[in-house]
């Protein structure tokens, strides 16, 4: 039997009200101070690229310092609930923003004019008229170290900073020139979106479902790295087929035993359960709320493959619906013999209403 | 359960002995002690769990004697420490008796299958999870049984043979064996003994703690399989929830003689159902004389599940092993 199945995933992808802060130091190389993690994607690179695109850097010339708080860093999100990228590409670039007024305002100091009459290029702070009359970053960065105050982190900090943040710039306070911005809060919930629309074909005989073809569709902003977006999609996905099909959280009810233990009794589904291949796109329209448009996706595509995929086992069901996920071969089995009444359905902890 | 470290593997003596009289030396010596091993794959997750602890283990497969695939006069012969991916891959095998070839070729994974032993996959322990997490059941010596509770979580579970245990036979290859007529060659100081595979697998009324006949002392050294259904028309078949990595909710491994239309002689195995592979021995006898077709497939749809006594939560195994058992036969 086939089966067709259209489902939509939602997850709020972004928050606020996280800090950011920049170094730099007279050999010119941008630091970013960033407590992102790292679980497999790389979250604290491309949250770090807003700072680097900021002030129009090469990335070869960007430290990114992260992994231990003792190295100084700001508060930013934990990597979870899609909200990386929005979140902390908000503060990164806020922070080089910062840095970027007093890049302007150092040269207008020492070279004249008005801070407005002053651009970047080259990694050089220079004035819009004449190019030649402008400072290397390094240069800016000296200067702001023998200037101090403001631009080392020594006064006029922002005032909302998260007392951790606090903590991080008292300590890197005069170690260098200093880029800091606090991310105020902001109403509303950047929503992640995915679409995802499946065909299966469920064996009546052994209850096995096959699926064979599978697209999502994401709306997650501005797309910072499409190899990354790709990711995120089929691993969703893979989650969702998990969901929706196999993996199940089962207690013996009698001695409180968990039965879902290991890899082999929770089912997580295998490079087999899944198509061989998931087509995956997106729209690709910036989000006004964040500086370089983008916005998270992990939790969403998991969502539709689920919603998808039990739509279409319902599907080739004729209408049937389990209500309950994930809806495995024993079900089935029992819903097309009618023995549904005499076998008692398996409780299981996750996604029963 | 007591708190161990189980970052490293406990201490074991290990033996490698590499000839045949050695290694059935040292099984004597060490009796029940000694555990047996081939590609270690169900042993090692009895040791990491610690719930199993052999203070020495044997290991078989230095021992060139038991490995490898040859002709026989009469059909071939696997050494027991072979390979499932070397089984699986092997010529003869395939064009001989391809019903083996698959069941070994779906076992598990890859991974498993090129360590994995034709001896270990067939003497390999029940999966019955509340066994395999150490629990004190009759199979280890207690006397309850979790999974035939009130509330016990069954659904991998016996649906036939229940005797206070009900719990079932893993192995893919184990069925095939059974449907091929094989022999079972074991070997021991004291000499050489052969079982047919039928009878080489022990359900619990008879031997609530082993699964096979194997006593103390001996090993598997080999399988022999007679010609008899060599180049039969074969059907195998696994249902499990996943596709690669996991053991079979119910399996068929059935072998047709036909002569015409009509089906002369036949065997049908099903395994997960019962602590045995389970030979449908009636289910054999009436379709005999009848073509494989739907309507002799559908004729004996219940008459293979006859006599299943399902438990809370696995009576899709009935209709399962029914629609399995008529796909063999219509082929
Ligand atoms: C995640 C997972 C999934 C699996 N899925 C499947 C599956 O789908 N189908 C399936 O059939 N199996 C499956 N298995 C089981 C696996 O195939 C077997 O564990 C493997 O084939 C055992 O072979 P081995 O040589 O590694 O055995 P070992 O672990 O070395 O031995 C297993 C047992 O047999 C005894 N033994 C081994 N050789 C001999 C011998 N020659 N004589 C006497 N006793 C002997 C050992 O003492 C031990 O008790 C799975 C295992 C895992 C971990
Ligand atoms: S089915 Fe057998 S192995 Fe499982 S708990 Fe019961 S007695 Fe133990």
């Amino acid at each position: 039997m086939v089966g067709l199945g259209i489902g939509q995933g939602y997850h709020n992808a972004g928050r606020s009200g996280m800090d950011g802060i920049v170094m730099m130091g007279p050999d010119g190389r941008l630091k970013v101070h960033n407590g992102v993690g790292n679980l497999g994607t790389y979250s604290y690179a491309a949250v770090s690229r807003a700072a680097a695109e900021v002030l129009k850097m090469p990335w070869d010339r960007v430290d990114i310092i992260t992994g231990r708080t003792d190295l100084h860093l700001p508060i930013t999100s934990p990597q979870d609930g899609s909200n990386s990228i929005f979140t902390n590409t908000r503060t990164f670039y806020g922070a080089a923003q910062d840095m970027l007024t007093k890049m302007k305002e150092i040269a207008a100091n020492d070279l004249g004019g008005a801070p407005e009459d002053y651009d970047i290029s080259n990694e050089r702070v220079h004035q819009i008229a004449d190019d030649s009359a402008g400072m290397t970053f390094g240069e800016v960065a000296a200067r702001g170290l023998e200037l101090g105050g403001k631009y080392t982190g020594e006064a006029e900090l922002p005032e909302e900073l998260a007392e951790w943040t606090q903590i991080a710039a008292d300590r890197l306070a005069g170690t260098g020139f200093m880029g800091i911005f606090h991310d105020p809060r902001h109403e509303g919930n950047p929503p992640g979106f995915t679409v995802t629309c499946c065909e299966i074909e469920l064996d009546k005989e052994t209850g096995k479902i096959e699926i064979h073809d599978m697209i999502s569709i994401g709306e997650a902003g501005t797309i910072m790295h499409p190899k990354g977006m790709d990711n995120q999609l089929v691993g969703g996905a893979v989650w969702g087929i998990g969901l929706s099909a196999l993996e199940r959280h089962l207690y013996d009810p009698q001695n409180g035993i968990p039965a879902s233990t290991g890899y082999w009794q929770s089912k997580v589904p295998t490079y087999l359960d899944c198509p061989l291949k998931i087509d995956t796109g997106w729209v690709d329209l910036p989000d006004p709320e964040n500086p370089v448009g983008a916005r998270g996706i992990g939790e969403p595509s998991q969502g539709s493959v689920s919603a998808a995929l039990t739509a279409a086992i319902t599907d080739a069901l004729d209408g049937h619906i389990f209500g309950a996920s994930p809806i495995t071969t024993d079900m089935i089995l029992n819903h097309i013999a009618g023995t549904s009444e005499e076998s008692v359905p398996l409780a299981q902890n996750n996604y029963r209403g | 359960m007591v708190a161990t470290s189980h970052d490293v593997m406990p201490d074991i003596e290990l033996y490698q002995p590499a000839d045949e009289a050695t290694a059935l030396d040292l099984a004597s010596r060490l009796g029940n002690e000694g555990w047996l091993l081939g590609g270690g794959q169900d042993t090692y997750g009895w040791l990491k769990d610690r719930n199993k602890n052999p203070s020495a283990m044997i290991e078989l497969t230095q021992i060139d004697a038991w490995k490898g695939i040859t002709e026989t006069v009469d059909g071939i012969e696997i050494g027991a420490v072979t390979t499932l991916t070397d089984i699986a891959r092997d010529p003869l095998i395939q064009s001989r008796f391809g019903l083996l070839a698959e069941a070994a070729g779906i076992v598990a994974s890859p991974q498993i299958r090129n360590v994995g032993t034709l001896g270990g996959n067939l003497i390999q322990d029940t999966r019955c999870w509340y066994y395999r997490r150490g629990l004190d059941c009759y199979r280890a010596g207690g006397n309850i049984c979790y999974a035939d509770s009130p509330e016990g979580l069954n659904r991998e579970h016996a649906l036939f043979g229940a005797s206070r245990c009900v719990a079932v036979t893993p192995s893919d290859t184990a069925p095939a064996l059974v449907a091929l007529d094989a022999t079972m060659v074991i070997s021991s100081t004291s000499g050489q003994r052969e079982i047919p595979a039928q009878d080489f697998f022990v359900g619990p009324d008879r031997d609530i703690l082993n699964m096979t006949v194997l006593n103390e002392g001996e090993i598997l050294t080999a399988v022999r399989i007679p010609n008899t259904w060599a180049n039969a028309e074969f059907y195998f078949e696994k249902v499990a929830d996943r596709n690669v990595w996991d053991f079979a909710l119910v399996n068929v491994a059935a072998a047709f003689r036909t002569s015409g239309e009509n089906i002369e002689d036949a065997r049908i195995v099903c395994g997960a159902v019962e602590c045995v592979p389970r030979r449908l021995q009636d289910v054999e006898a009436a379709i005999r004389g009848r073509s494989r077709s739907d309507s002799t497939a559908n004729a004996v749809a219940d008459m293979a599940t006859a006599g299943a006594r399902p438990l809370n939560y696995n009576n899709f195994k009935v209709p399962l092993m029914q629609n399995l058992v008529k796909r063999a036969i219509r082929g």
